[in-house]
């Protein structure tokens, strides 16, 4: 052994162990690690983010950058890993990215074996971890919450929404929520985006990490800013719990996972985050293969007691649509000139209105103002101009009072209909009594119970269906929609909105009562939706197909039309939907095909339903009736 | 080939949700010039925050590196964090301030340590001193706070708190 004698090193230096050199009591310790069998701990497993090959016997660890591990085989050795550590906990010096030495640098890991192993300080000395301390200090952690952000307007993919933490710090109360901590993950894309975003996501090319930001910014961007719902689902984990999780989030500091959006996204390493805390929980073990968010936040709520308390965040828009609905007519037209300036506040005064009537316009007229300047509605100056005289005429009538509560959607988004259906069917199509079995792995439709999910959204994805026609000896594909998604936004005062919608897949034409080629169908829409009533929908749109298949002249036909339709809802006595389309189609194949079609769904549990279709098809010349019914069931 | 046309046309429809899915979420740090305030499509920010980088451009790999006021590990320095507070709410700050009430207001009020009974007197303070703390609404969150602290700091009860902000 060599004795360094240091002189400008901090005075407590130990010789530098060495795998070829280890200290005796390094050894004593590691012999203590493999008596305990600590590496194959749910804690070691967690904090290494170990995970069982799917073919090979043994685990990888999901994490990929090499900085995250101390032994050369670390990602797929957990026991080499552990005694890596415990040898590096002996070297004070600074190593690796920040700067740190390891006891700082694998914080976690080191409390956990100290505790696990009973560190002697004499003769494993702890450093001070001065970074480290003064970040933990900073956050302060008390509880964590989940934060999930919900769809947004126009668009059905947001229903899937987002989770990220949140660190509550002690102390902190409901209205003090903003000045929290917000922890999420997130892909390092640069400025990528659209498909070449979509494939680098899809195929693990984008490194994937955390990030620290106030929380008050992602209120700002989800609430405001995109206007999306906010559930807060505060978790039952202790401060010692949340402590030793955000020490393992240092740990990851300079480290990256590759980001999959389909199984390693957002929502599944913040499970792996809680998994950390609570290793007992196996969050992660749950969800292999893809990993939907609002899957996860529905699959914290099951865990008894998980979950302490949810709290309701409407955005700005659905606050603003709230005040506005309890506006009589006169009052709406008035917030509607104050927003566009066409009333200033000193016209608004002139009227015979109490303090509280003209407090109340002037702040929802500001608020509409805003939300059409957030929407590029109308310019942002407008905000210095129109924006600043109704504040400033606001606080010159120095009334003050309460916010009116928005009322809390009756079902949150993890209480909604399982995402994955399956449905038995029986009916009759094109003078063939069939049977059917219809799968559809995610996600919602038109007529699916819509509590917890948006209103006149659809999102599917891979929905088939097989059928046996009756005298037949074989069973068929029918249909698959590989993706079909239904955007339908009633235009309203806040906003007119173009509703669309688009969907790919395979369809059978009928050209003769018993030739039914397969068909690949492309189709998308655009129109407007107007609500006339609560709970009723009607839209109109213009929409181009295409089909390629044989059976059509030069083997494709591309056509345009309009359809229509109108969607009901009868509460707990279910929703139905009547549609009428017609396509001309005058590019390969010439003919024209006209649909009309009814459906009723009625739930029978929040996990089963009856559906009844009625459908007339009209192509090729001929026409056929589609008829039948389907048992459904959620899971 | 047509096949393949309408293979393609599928793989990006599919691409497409999947885009909308994870673009808008994926968003990351701290500091002042941060592609949030842009919003999902390109809003341009109702905070005239000064942006001096994008988010992708100072996030390293790990917690965010630090910009003004952040420290690299995404935490705000204590000194810097009224300034950010307020620049990074100044609008909704300026709303609730004329309203005399709402989330961030009683969030400034908990940064500035005002306790009990002084709460209510500096949100009715506030209100009545719009105009001044913003004489426009393209007012700086510098010249807020120090307008802020001058209000604070002429009234009565609410004078010990001045220098706090």
């Amino acid at each position: 052994m060599v004795f360094l004698i240091p002189l400008i090193c901090p005075a407590l230096s130990l010789t530098p162990a060495s795998a070829a050199n280890p200290p005796p009591y390094a050894q004593q310790l590691i012999a203590q690690a493999r008596e305990k069998a600590l590496s194959s701990s749910p804690r070691w497993q967690a904090l290494l983010h170990y995970r069982s090959n799917l073919i090979t016997p043994g685990v990888t660890s999901e994490v990929d950058a090499v900085n995250f591990f101390l032994a050369a085989d670390g990602k797929t050795n957990p026991q080499a890993e552990l005694e890596a550590t415990l040898l590096a906990f002996f070297n004070p010096s600074p190593s690796g990215p920040g700067r740190q030495p390891a006891q700082c640098r694998f914080v976690a890991r080191y409390h956990w074996l100290k505790q696990a192993l009973n560190f002697d300080p004499a003769r494993l000395p702890e450093q001070p971890c001065h970074e480290f301390h003064d970040w933990i200090t900073a956050l302060d952690p008390q509880s964590v919450t989940l934060i999930f952000p919900t769809a947004y307007l126009n668009n059905p993919s947001s229903m899937f929404g987002h989770t990220l933490l949140r660190v509550d710090a002690k102390g902190q109360g409901d209205q003090t929520r903003l000045l929290a901590y917000a922890l999420n993950y997130a892909a390092v894309t640069g400025n990528d985006g659209g498909v070449l975003f979509a494939v680098k996501g899809i195929f693990g090319a984008y490194p994937g990490v955390f990030s620290i930001a106030p929380y008050y910014l992602r209120v700002r961007q989800y609430n405001d800013i995109e206007n999306r719902d906010i559930w807060e689902y505060q978790l039952n984990f202790s401060a010692a719990e949340v402590r030793f999780m955000l020490m393992h989030v240092w740990e990851l500091r300079h480290s990256y996972f590759d980001y999959f959006f389909f199984d390693e996204n957002c929502s599944y390493h913040l499970l792996g985050l809680l998994d950390v805390a609570r290793p007992s929980l196996e969050l992660t073990r749950q969800f292999r293969g893809w990993v939907i968010p609002s899957e996860t936040v529905r699959a914290l709520v099951m865990r008894a007691k998980l979950v302490k308390r949810v709290v309701y965040r409407p955005s700005r828009r659905t606050a603003l649509a709230y005040r506005m609905s309890r506006l009589a007519g006169a009052q709406r037209v008035t917030v509607s000139r104050l927003a566009n300036g066409t009333m200033t506040p000193g016209q608004l005064a002139l009227r015979q209105l109490s303090v509280a009537d003209r407090a109340n316009l002037l702040e929802i007229g500001y608020e509409l103002l805003n939300y059409k300047i957030v929407t590029r509605q109308i310019d942002k100056k407008a905000l210095d101009t129109v924006g600043y005289r109704l504040l400033a005429a606001r606080s010159a009538l120095g009334y003050r009072t309460d916010a009116p509560p928005v009322p809390e959607p009756a079902v949150r988004p993890d209480q909604g209909h399982p995402t994955a259906r399956v449905a038995l069917g029986y009916g009759n199509m094109d003078g063939h009594w069939y049977q059917a079995i219809k799968l559809r792995p995610a996600y919602h439709d038109l007529l699916d119970p819509p509590g917890g999910y948006v209103p006149g959204a659809q999102i599917k994805f891979l929905d088939f269906t097989l059928s046996h026609l009756a005298g037949s000896n074989t069973v068929r594909l029918e249909n698959a929609a590989v993706v079909d998604i239904v955007s339908l936004t009633p235009v309203s005062a806040l906003k007119y909105p173009v509703s669309w919608k688009i969907n790919a897949g395979v369809l059978r034409h009928h050209l003769t009562r018993n030739k039914n080629p397969m068909a690949m169908h492309i189709n998308g829409g655009a129109g407007v939706t107007w609500s006339p009533l609560q709970g009723a929908m009607v839209y109109g749109m213009l929409e181009g197909t295409l089909d390629a298949g044989d059976g059509l002249d030069g083997g494709y036909a591309l056509g345009i039309g309009p359809s229509l339709g109108v969607l009901a809802d009868f509460s707990r006595l279910g929703r139905a939907m009547a549609t009428a389309k017609l396509v001309r189609f005058g590019l390969g194949g010439q003919y024209t095909r006209a649909t009309a079609s009814m459906e009723y769904r009625v739930p029978l549990s929040g996990t089963a339903a009856v559906d009844v279709h009625f459908g007339r098809v009209r192509e090729f010349g001929r026409g056929w009736n589609d008829t039948g019914m389907a048992l459904q069931y959620y899971f | 080939m047509k096949i393949k046309l309408i293979t393609t046309v599928v793989a990006l429809i599919v691409a497409a949700p999947m885009t909308a899915m994870a673009q808008e979420n994926n968003v990351g740090s701290c500091g002042w010039g941060s592609k949030l305030f842009e919003g999902q499509q390109g809003i341009a920010p109702q905070v005239l925050a000064v942006t001096t980088n994008s988010i992708f451009g100072n996030q390293t790999l790990g917690i965010t590196s630090g910009t003004s006021g952040c420290t690299p590990n995404g935490v705000v320095s204590s000194n810097w964090k009224m300034a950010m507070f307020i620049d990074g709410n100044k609008a909704k700050l300026a709303r609730d301030v004329a309203l005399g009430r709402g989330e961030t207001l009683t969030s400034l009020a908990a940064l500035i340590g005002i306790q009990g009974e002084d709460r209510d007197t500096f949100y009715r303070v506030a209100q009545k001193n719009f105009t001044t703390i913003f004489p426009s609404e393209s007012v700086t969150a510098g010249e807020v706070q120090a307008s802020l602290r001058a209000v604070v700091a002429n009234s009565a009860g609410l004078s010990k708190y001045s220098s706090n902000i």
